[in-house]
């Protein structure tokens, strides 16, 4: 391995041990903490675990208890902050691998787009403040590596633990069995490579799934998956249907817009797989899986800031090959940040003033999503450019 | 059904001057005295009284007047315990649950006590608190009022009644702790004629200690509110004792909550979710009480958290008001404290501290927060724009996708 990437990496993880230590500092000492509200609950919930009860004893805990094991040495050590590393582990594990799945040509090129998640404030402050996001974001790209060295039925493993940690990547098989099919010119096991990888996630999501509800019954079920289905909305958060699902959930006769949401998400997420052609590499799968997420995100009937995380790990495969001017990418990037920072403003005024800013709340949801759809038409629109004046130049 | 009445007057010289007893009344020229009227009444019933559940029902007028000196200290609004008292659930624990209404619901106290209903029916929820206790077979109904001047108030006996006892005293003596009463006492034969008054002496010992206002602890919320109001007591004047704790009591409505899991009180009953908004809480939540323990010494701070209320027409805040009691619990070591002639302690926050305690008020406040509440006029616009916004989105990136390049 290069100098320099050593230097990447030592660099990536002293900026989270820096993040790390000062958050410790601060709960120590600041009336604010730096730590999660969410760390907490996995925290308490360990606990349970540690003393083999049930994970769900802890109010709200929402997620598959499998995260709750894994911060049970919190117990065993008696220090809270043990599980920060385990998911700073987690963190550090989806920079590698993704710089060993980007395709550059430029050695430098490969860490500047590696350090988008390496050494990413966002992506960092996130892990050290015991968000676990890092946990499903490493899964994801782990599969992607297994599919790199042709191994589907690790992929699978990999991909299916993801979808039994968190539901949306269950997303990804759409574009993943396209991508697999779409090598059949190349590979003429395709058919049975899309075999292996479809029975290893089917069987590993599903085994992981009846086992938790061997161990905890229904309460597993209707905690970690249900309760999404069920759940009302009403906190201000990002989503552009936030405001109308609010309003909504207080009305007698309810519409039907909470249940109609997930349409147009799911036909935009749908559609986008079916951008993959016969010549799609592993990096154009991982841009449509980048699209598709962005999508999701934004289409969502909930959004908060950790949602963008899931997918920050896929921006540099995007990037990789991006023909966007840097100007432009700029003007991007200063919308996405623009339109947030007006989001945020007002929901600061609503939860620390108590200002009636609901109305204000609703246009900066709106700006905000406007935002992110001109900027995912902007990056299918290069995506699609580049491809075809790839498949001109080839067919020359 | 046995009646007693009580009546103090802060006064001592006129209480005589008020007073004309006849033969068989006694009438009361009005001077701002206390009266507690007690009734008691031994329930009907045929199961052993061990089995019985306690229940105790309180009502206290919100508006701030002159506090009762023969009253214990109630909590604002009406106030349904049932439950165990201390001694049947092992020495720590109290076992009993609360109903909590801020209004005055006469249904709610004929539901658990048939009996009482030909006693309230007179009941002025406006001009008197109410403290009604049933121990095994026995209820006791105290109404606590002040009398207007100038009124003139005739106690007798009533068809109803089997016995009648009234006693009218003056304050000899106050300080911290001790009351010494003086005045005559008088009881009526079943004739309804008086049999005799004599005179009476009381001392005791006050559970209950009272501040006067200007020496409260401070006790502010802490501004800016927004949607988790912080309640600050700052306790830096009062030095750590080992006798004494410093505790704070609170009853919230169901616009507010506390999350147990951040601020560890000592008990929290009721409605615990951390989640549902305000109109989504099942109907037949009131709210939740609670208790914090506070450091001496220091400034304290209590974390409460709003919920969503339901959205009205206009732009809107919602006001939720809820009652702060800060007090210091101190052993006194004297069982004389509950030999109090006029109240015994019952379920309530008295339930979690042992029978010597003496209980001095530090600051007892109804705190408002306001909460914002959505537009409901907006709710079309609202629609319309988040429908166009997707249909739009949809056609721009559809077009983005399969357009040819």
């Amino acid at each position: 391995m290069e100098l320099s990437t050593i230097a990447l990496f030592l660099g990536s993880f002293t900026l989270r041990i820096g993040f790390f230590l000062y958050g410790i500092y601060q709960d120590a000492h600041f009336e604010v903490k730096y730590t999660d509200i969410d760390y907490f609950v996995f925290n308490d919930a360990a606990k349970y675990a540690y003393y083999l009860q049930s994970p769900f004893l802890r109010d709200t805990y929402r997620y598959t208890p499998l995260l709750s094991w894994l911060l049970v040495p919190n117990h065993y050590f008696k220090w809270i902050h043990f599980g920060k590393m385990i998911f700073i582990g987690f963190d550090l594990l989806t920079g590698i691998l993704i710089v060993v799945l980007l395709d550059c040509t430029s050695e430098r090129r490969r860490k500047l787009l590696a350090s988008l998640w390496l050494l990413n404030f966002m992506v960092i402050t996130i892990s050290t403040r015991g968000n676990a996001e890092s946990v499903v974001c490493c899964l994801v790209v782990l599969t992607m590596y297994f599919l790199k060295i042709d191994n589907f039925v690790a992929a699978g493993i990999a991909y299916g633990t993801s979808i039994h940690f968190k539901l949306y990547p269950v997303m990804y098989c759409l574009p993943i069995a396209v991508f697999i099919y779409q090598t059949r010119s190349r590979s003429s096991s395709w058919f049975k490579n899309l075999i292996k990888i479809g029975i290893s996630t089917a069987t590993t999501a599903a085994a992981l799934t009846f086992w938790m509800y061997k161990l905890y019954g229904y309460e597993y079920l209707d905690n970690a998956y249900l309760y999404h289905f069920y759940r009302t909305d009403h906190r201000h958060n990002f989503s552009l249907w936030n405001m109308l699902l609010y309003l909504d959930s207080a009305t007698l006769k309810q519409s039907s817009w909470p249940k109609l949401a997930f349409v147009p998400q799911a036909a935009v997420t749908i559609a986008l797989s079916f951008l993959l052609d016969n010549t799609a590499s592993l990096s154009d799968l991982m841009s449509i899986l980048f699209f598709q997420t962005f999508t999701f995100v934004a289409y969502n009937k909930v959004c908060t800031s950790q949602y963008f995380i899931w997918y920050l790990t896929f921006l540099p495969f995007y990037l990789q090959d991006t023909q966007i001017s840097r100007k432009k990418g700029l003007f991007m990037l200063f919308l996405w940040v623009a339109s947030q920072a007006f989001w945020l403003s007002q929901a600061y005024l609503l939860e620390f003033k108590g200002k009636n800013v609901f109305f204000n709340i609703f246009v900066a949801s709106v700006s905000f999503f406007i935002s992110n759809i001109w900027i995912l038409g902007q990056m299918v629109e290069d995506h699609r450019i580049r491809n075809h004046s790839l498949k001109v130049k080839k067919s020359e | 059904m046995r009646q007693r009445i009580s009546v103090v007057s802060k006064n001592h010289d006129v209480l005589s001057e008020d007073l004309d007893i006849q033969d068989n009344s006694v009438v009361m020229r009005g001077n701002g005295q206390f009266i507690q009227r007690r009734w008691t009444i031994e329930r009907n019933v045929t199961l052993p009284t061990s089995s019985l559940e306690a229940t105790r029902i309180t009502w206290k007028r919100a508006k701030n007047c002159q506090q009762n000196i023969l009253e214990p200290t109630l909590i604002n609004g009406l106030n349904v315990y049932v439950g165990n008292r201390t001694e049947s659930n092992g020495p720590m624990l109290p076992n009993f649950k609360l109903v909590h209404a801020d209004e005055f619901d006469e249904d709610m106290i004929y539901d658990k006590l048939p009996e009482v209903a030909t006693i309230l029916q007179k009941f002025d929820e406006g001009l008197a608190d109410l403290d009604i206790q049933v121990e095994g077979a026995t209820i006791k109904v105290d109404e606590y009022f002040q009398v207007e001047t100038d009124s003139l108030v005739k106690v007798k006996i009533d068809e109803h009644l089997s016995k009648l006892e009234a006693g009218f005293f003056s304050v000899e003596s106050e300080d911290n702790t001790e009351v010494t009463l003086n005045g005559v006492r008088c009881m009526w034969l079943e004739n309804g004629t008086i049999d005799k008054c004599q005179q009476t002496m009381l001392f005791y010992q006050q559970a209950h200690i009272r501040r006067p206002i200007d020496s409260r602890t401070p006790l502010t919320l802490r501004q800016p509110v927004g949607l988790h109001p912080n309640v600050a007591i700052d306790l830096r004047e009062h030095d750590n004792k080992t006798q004494c704790e410093f505790f704070s009591y609170i009853t919230l409505p169901r616009e507010l909550f506390v999350d147990k899991y951040q601020s560890s009180p000592v008990f929290l009953h009721g409605s615990q979710d951390l989640e549902l908004p305000e109109y989504k809480l099942p109907a037949d939540v009131w709210g939740s009480e609670t208790m914090f323990r506070l450091q001496p010494g220091i400034e304290n701070e209590i974390k409460l958290h709003s919920r969503y209320v339901r959205p009205v027409d206009g732009v809107a805040v919602n006001t939720a008001s809820f009652d702060l009691l800060v007090f210091k619990a101190c052993d006194s070591g004297s069982s004389s404290v509950r030999e109090n002639p006029f109240y015994s302690k019952g379920l309530g926050f008295e339930a979690y501290f042992t029978e010597d305690t003496v209980f001095t008020h530090l600051n007892t406040t109804k705190i408002e927060v306001s909460i914002p509440a959505g537009n409901m006029n907006d709710y079309h616009f609202f629609q319309l724009t988040t429908v166009l916004c997707v249909v739009v989105s949809l056609v721009y990136l559809f077009a983005k996708f399969f357009k040819n390049t």
